[in-house]
């Protein structure tokens, strides 16, 4: 059965463009601007949806997403909004709650067992006995929740975009339109975003009787083409309001994040239901969804309807139906007076029947149990309460509600305004508004469409001078309605019938009572008690209902009992459209593509990615490891150090800088000398470690750790600020990069490549000069990290390549071998070097670290002064060198593994290589300092939890005497 | 310190991602860069709508001390007073006010001005930057932006270094007038830049530009 | 997302600064007790109201002073250390 009508004025439909969708496999026929919901409709589907927990049958509900009684999911989409998805061609879409069909839910034999489900049964009935918890869980996660995830699905990133505007109004229907012109006129940039497919908010759907409305809404957007700097986007949901005006807009492909200076929010009102007897039933639903349903899709929205009032605004919904070829038998009013005037004698003239003083009690199933056949309609008594003893009934298949509104003001509530109640217009309307932030129509209470355009108009107005583009006096906003808008208490509890309140919970008024019962008295405490308000939907038709029925049971006011807070998102947002576009930003020395090439394992090491080893055929990692040190010790090597931090510090006063940053002496130090360089923090704990070497009176290289470097650098811009020394420091990480050519035959090969002599009396140990290296400007270092003849070259960056390549191809004849980071960490620790942050903690200082030949006796280092103090206390724990038995074959201790003497923890392995160019296991350990006498066993804990023990030496492992440096 | 000039020494942080585009080449300050990736015709028309491109090759030149400003201006370059201000000479170069006491030089893609800056006896010293340039030109390059940057492009002043983050890179943004649209020149740091790049190539491609050679940008 | 006015690049989005601790005087380390300088360095006031905290725009390595209130997290100014007298 159809219920499309003929082309109504102003529909959102093309009927040129037809469509062909998809439900549970049955074919349905649209047309473009058709949403899932409307479709459905017009082809006569009652059941969209099955509910959360009881599955109940639910249809159209407020045609306007502000249920969720529509949802579905396809192969591409899980969570699919019926009322808010625009259909397209060739969708193919399954309910994500039925058990069988949307016709024959198995599961709505849980209903059956509602009685013994009340509110918090899942809290008090599953978690005892313990030992069935698993079972318990399996089983409910089945049952509950919506839809399916699909992690293997794919879905096109999702770009997030920035966006500017000096004026937000959310929302684009009278208010929102005319305030965003009013401020466009001053000259303020103006975004106006509604989630709707077209702007016009309620003059869209709501203007059946109200002849100016479509004239209105023609002249403002005639208006707002002509204003350039005035944008409007439809199809964008203001999500949330952050600090400083920042907004999440979300549309169906991105979100942006919208940095605007002020906020207007004219977003209107969300229409309230009734609470009575089988409210939930498919045919019962909003009046404004009957209108948005007949005036925006063309669809019938039934046959014969019952109106439910307590306002005007159903009085027009009631004539709308007509419009729409309804038959509307009778309009029940909860208020005694009624409704008098032109709209009350057009129903009289089309013998609608006018129930003032009465409510329905009761919507009645058909015979199918797929949806409302008659209203069961009682007078209501002096106390307000309905006289069931004179209930009749009223055969309807469609029961329209129009008994209130509440206002759609999350995003001021995000921003943080302050809402009260007030009496008259029986609504919440914002009182105070922070900074910039501006208020305007039917969310704070404005109805009559003459006031929401000078409400609009004047808050608009007072945007524009917030902005500084208006000077003068700003028009006062219109008061809220006089006359109320909505019924102060629209709930008729049925005792025999669920009266819900909540339908994304199927929560229902005994549940309201039973949760008061226990204790729940307060709003917020209910809300997490019973979960009203916490579905897919947000509350946005619970929420005012629960306040009221808690403020009756309290027997307190409306504002005494307050609201929940609101959180974004104002509506769920796809987690995809959250993630966005993601970027990894690494840094790659300049030498990397080599790497690559030479098919280098590559690890992270900060931002950073460094070669780790080079893998060769049929060699395991530990081989290939020792492999690259044997050639550093017996021939050549060469290893990316690009990674290195580099700085640059200059000025008469860099030597003393230097001297307060580090622990050693660098004032007095010859140009062309370079020293092993420690820093602590203020509390004496090891933070950096490097090279400093002095290139000229005013200027040092600084070489830092890789992954310590951004910090350090930052550190010591802000030392340079307090201290105001003349010494400037560039931070030349990136600028430069650097090689390390290392092993006995290095300088051999590098002689003929440089003009630098490299004889060990014009260049000894350790020291730096300048020249260059391959043609390119380079500072060359001669260091002893790997504990061999090695030449630290550092080039600028783009040169590094060039450089690279004509050393690797002079090695050659030599046997040259890349190394990569973890063959480094193997020959340092041969020498004893420590790796600041893997031999060193969060709590190490130079003491513990056997450092102390670095602390200089100086007036002032940072960290001196608290040095001074643990230097009166005996260490708590001493780094040391240890190694294992030649023959050693596990079990194997790692790092980190502990060291533990009679049962108690002592200390902690924190470097160990299993294979060692000196033929051993060697490691480096925390141990207390009673252990830490050369020649002392430790015992070490291994991952098994079997215990290996090892013997303490003095390090270095290798060449003690460093004969291989010189 | 001086650099062997023509000799393609220097290597771009992009070559290896140009290596397989590039139509054409030419050398810059001793780099090597893609001079075309397309036609001519092509590349003047995604210069007009939305095109990247590698300009890493002219030498640029941070020159910092009290005296910074007065031996760039004894070169006879014009520098800028106000802090971030840059000015553009006939030949292309570029000189930037990044600091009170520090000046930015960048040759022009014909050579230029660096090699003539003399610090000898003064409070100056010239430390060789070696951050990858990256245009982007198109009257869409707004659009870029968007997803990239939390800086407002419509209000930014041109001629004007803003510091900021890209793709989560940190970089300076020099905004230039071009001759339809306002031409951009990030600096990022050479570790960075591929990374950068990369992340760029991918959402430009998807705004239906391009990325084109040092040729292509020379007209706007 | 806050915004934070950096006094050399105006404002900017907060993601592009880093918070770099409570700005504090250093007691004289020559002369201080160990107590005061133990005090110093291990212990942080978390009394609420207006602080005054180092902060530092990460893009241009900006070091500067805000005056912030921790309670409301209003920034109440932004200076360039040494550069204005607290109010």
């Amino acid at each position: 059965m159809s219920n499309r009508l003929p082309p109504q004025p102003g529909e959102w439909i093309d009927r040129t463009r037809a469509l062909t969708f998809r439900l549970e496999g049955r074919e349905h026929s649209a047309f473009a601007g058709d949403t899932l919901s409307s479709a459905l409709a017009a082809a006569g589907v009652r059941t969209l949806g099955r509910s959360f927990k009881y599955h109940r049958p639910r249809g159209v509900y407020s045609a306007a997403g502000h249920d969720c009684n529509a949802m579905f999911e396809s192969d591409a989409a899980t969570n699919v909004r019926g009322d808010t998805t625009l259909v397209a061609d060739g969708m193919d879409l399954r309910p994500v709650n039925a058990a069988g069909s949307l016709a024959h839910d198995r599961l709505n034999v849980v209903e059956k067992f509602s009685r013994f489900l009340p509110v918090g049964f899942y809290y008090k009935a599953f978690h005892t006995p313990r030992r069935l918890f698993p079972l318990y869980e399996r089983q409910m996660r089945r049952v509950a929740g919506l839809g399916h995830i699909k992690p293997n699905a794919r879905l096109p990133a999702s770009p997030k975009d920035y966006d500017f505007c000096d004026l937000l109004v959310v929302g684009a229907g009278a208010a929102g339109l005319s305030a965003a012109i009013a401020a466009a006129e001053c000259g303020v940039d103006v975004l106006v975003v509604d989630q709707r497919a077209r702007p016009g908010g309620s003059l869209c759907w709501q203007s059946g009787q109200v002849p100016a409305a479509r004239q209105q809404l023609a002249a403002l957007l005639a208006r707002t083409e002509e204003l350039p700097n005035l944008c409007i986007r439809a199809g964008v949901e203001a999500a949330g309001w952050y600090a400083d005006h920042w907004i999440a807009l979300v549309d169906s492909a991105r979100l942006t994040k919208l940095r605007a200076r002020a906020t207007l929010v004219a977003a209107g009102a969300i229409e309230q239901p009734a609470v009575f007897g089988g409210n939930d039933l498919p045919g019962v639903m909003l009046a404004s969804a009957a209108q948005r349903l007949a005036r925006l899709y063309a669809v019938r929205p039934g046959q014969r309807a019952v109106v439910l009032a307590a306002n005007l605004d159903a009085y027009r919904a009631a004539l709308d139906l007509i419009d729409a070829g309804v038959q509307v038998a009778a309009l029940v009013d909860l208020r005694f007076g009624g409704e008098a005037g032109e709209l009350l004698a057009r129903l009289h003239e089309h013998k609608v029947e006018i129930l003032a003083g009465h409510a329905v009690y009761e919507a009645v199933a058909g015979r199918d149990g797929s949806g409302v056949a008659a209203a069961v309609v009682c007078p209501l008594g002096a106390d307000g309460a309905p006289v069931v003893e004179r209930a009749r009934r009223i055969d309807c298949d469609l029961l329209a509600m129009s008994v209130g509104w509440a206002p759609a003001g999350a995003i001021l509530y995000q921003a943080g305004a302050k809402f009260a109640y007030d009496d008259q217009v029986e609504q919440f309307t914002p009182r105070t508004l922070p900074e910039g932030v501006f208020a305007a129509g039917r969310v704070r209470g404005v109805y009559d469409l003459e006031a929401r355009l000078a409400d609009g108009r004047a808050a608009g107005l007072a945007a524009a001078s917030h902005l500084g583009k208006r000077q003068g006096d700003v028009p006062r906003q219109s008061p809220p309605s006089s006359v109320p808008h909505s019924h102060g208490y629209p709930i008729f509890a049925h005792a025999g019938k669920k009266n819900f309140v909540d339908l994304d919970e199927d929560l229902h008024l005994a549940d309201f009572k039973n949760a008061h019962q226990e204790g729940y008295d307060n709003i917020e405490l209910l809300k997490r008690y019973s979960t009203v308000g916490m579905g897919p939907s947000q509350g946005k038709l619970a929420n005012m209902n629960a306040v009221r029925i808690l403020a009756r049971l309290n027997g307190r006011s409306i504002d005494e009992t307050g609201t929940t807070t609101s959180r974004p998102f104002f509506n769920p947002v796809s987690l995809g459209c959250l993630a966005g576009r993601r970027f990894h930003p690494l840094r790659r020395t300049p030498q990397h593509a080599w790497h690559a090439e030479h098919g280098a394992r590559f690890v992270h090491a900060g931002a950073w990615l460094r070669p780790e080893f080079y893998p060769r055929q049929g060699k395991s990692r530990e081989q290939c490891v020792l492999d690259e040190a044997l050639a550093v010790r017996q021939s050549l090597g060469m290893i990316d150090v690009g990674t290195l931090g580099k700085l640059i510090v200059s000025g008469s006063q860099a030597g003393e800088f230097l001297e307060r940053v580090y622990t050693g002496k660098f004032a007095e130090m010859k140009p062309g000398k370079l020293r092993y360089a420690l820093a602590c923090d203020e509390t004496g704990v090891i933070i950096e470690d490097g090279l400093v070497a002095r290139l000229d009176e005013r200027t040092y290289f600084l070489s830092t750790t890789t992954t310590g470097s951004a910090s350090f650098y930052a550190e010591l811009q802000r030392w340079a600020i307090i201290w105001r020394l003349d010494a400037a420091i560039t931070n030349v990480t990136g600028q430069w990069t650097g090689l390390n050519f290392a092993g006995p035959r290095s300088r051999e090969i590098l002689a003929p490549h440089t003009e630098v002599d490299l004889s060990s009396e014009a260049f000894p140990f350790p020291a730096v000069r300048r020249g260059t290296v391959a043609g390119a400007p380079a500072l060359l270092m001669r260091v002893g990290f790997v504990g061999e003849l090695g030449y630290e070259i550092h080039v600028p960056a783009s040169h590094g390549m060039h450089v690279w390549r004509t050393l690797w191809q002079a090695g050659e004849s030599a046997g040259i071998r890349a190394f990569g980071v973890e063959a480094q960490r193997l020959l340092r620790l041969e020498k004893g070097h420590l790796i600041v942050s893997q031999d060193t903690d969060a709590l190490t200082t130079p003491i513990e670290a056997g450092l102390e030949w670095a602390l200089a006796n100086k007036p002032f280092f940072i960290g001196q002064r608290s040095l001074r103090i643990a230097a009166q206390h005996p260490p708590s724990r001493k780094l040391v060198g240890f190694e294992l038995p030649r023959e050693h074959a596990g079990p194997w201790p790692e790092e980190c593994c502990l060291v533990v003497d009679n049962g108690r923890i002592t200390g902690r392995v924190s470097s160990i290589a299993r294979r060692s160019t000196v033929g051993r296991p060697i490691g480096l350990a925390f141990v207390a300092p009673a252990q830490a006498q050369p020649g002392a066993t430790i015992r070490i804990r291994t991952e098994s939890g079997r215990m290996v023990d090892a013997e303490i030496v003095e390090p270095p492992f290798y060449d003690p005497r460093n004969l291989r440096q010189s | 310190m001086t650099t062997m000039l023509g000799q393609s020494m220097r290597t771009s942080a992009m070559h290896e991602w140009s290596a397989s585009r590039a139509a054409s080449w030419l050398d810059i300050d001793g780099m090597r860069l893609p001079a075309r990736l397309h036609a001519s015709e092509r590349e003047a028309a995604l210069v007009d709508e939305l095109a990247l491109c590698d300009e890493s090759g002219p030498r640029k030149v941070a020159v910092a001390g009290a005296d910074a400003a007065a031996v760039v201006a004894a070169a006879g370059l014009a520098v800028p007073d106000e802090r971030y201000a840059i000015s553009r000479a006939f030949d292309g170069s570029l000189v930037a006010r990044t600091a009170p006491r520090e000046v930015v030089v960048q040759n022009g893609p014909a050579g230029g001005p660096v090699t003539a800056i003399r610090v000898a006896g003064h409070d100056a010293r010239l430390i060789d930057n070696e951050d990858a340039t990256l245009v982007v030109a198109g009257r869409r390059a707004r659009e870029l932006f968007a997803q990239t940057c939390g800086v407002d492009f419509r209000n930014a002043p041109l001629e004007r270094l803003i510091y900021t983050r890209v793709a989560g890179v940190s970089c300076a943004i020099a905004p230039l007038p071009g001759r339809a649209a306002p031409v951009y020149r990030l600096w990022v740091d050479y570790s960075y830049a591929l990374a950068l790049w990369e992340s760029l190539v991918e959402i430009v491609e998807g705004l239906g530009g391009g990325v084109v050679g040092v040729e292509g940008v020379r007209t706007v | 997302m806050k915004i934070m006015h950096c006094p050399v690049n105006g404002p900017r989005p907060l993601q592009e600064f880093q918070y770099g601790g409570e700005l504090r005087a250093a007691p004289d380390a020559q002369t201080a007790s160990d107590e005061a300088w133990a005090e110093y360095v291990f212990c942080r006031s978390g009394e609420p109201g207006v602080k005054r905290e180092w902060w530092r725009h990460v893009p241009s390595g900006v070091w500067f002073i805000a005056e912030r209130n921790n309670v409301t997290d209003e920034i109440h100014k932004t200076y360039l250390y040494g550069a204005e007298q607290p109010s």
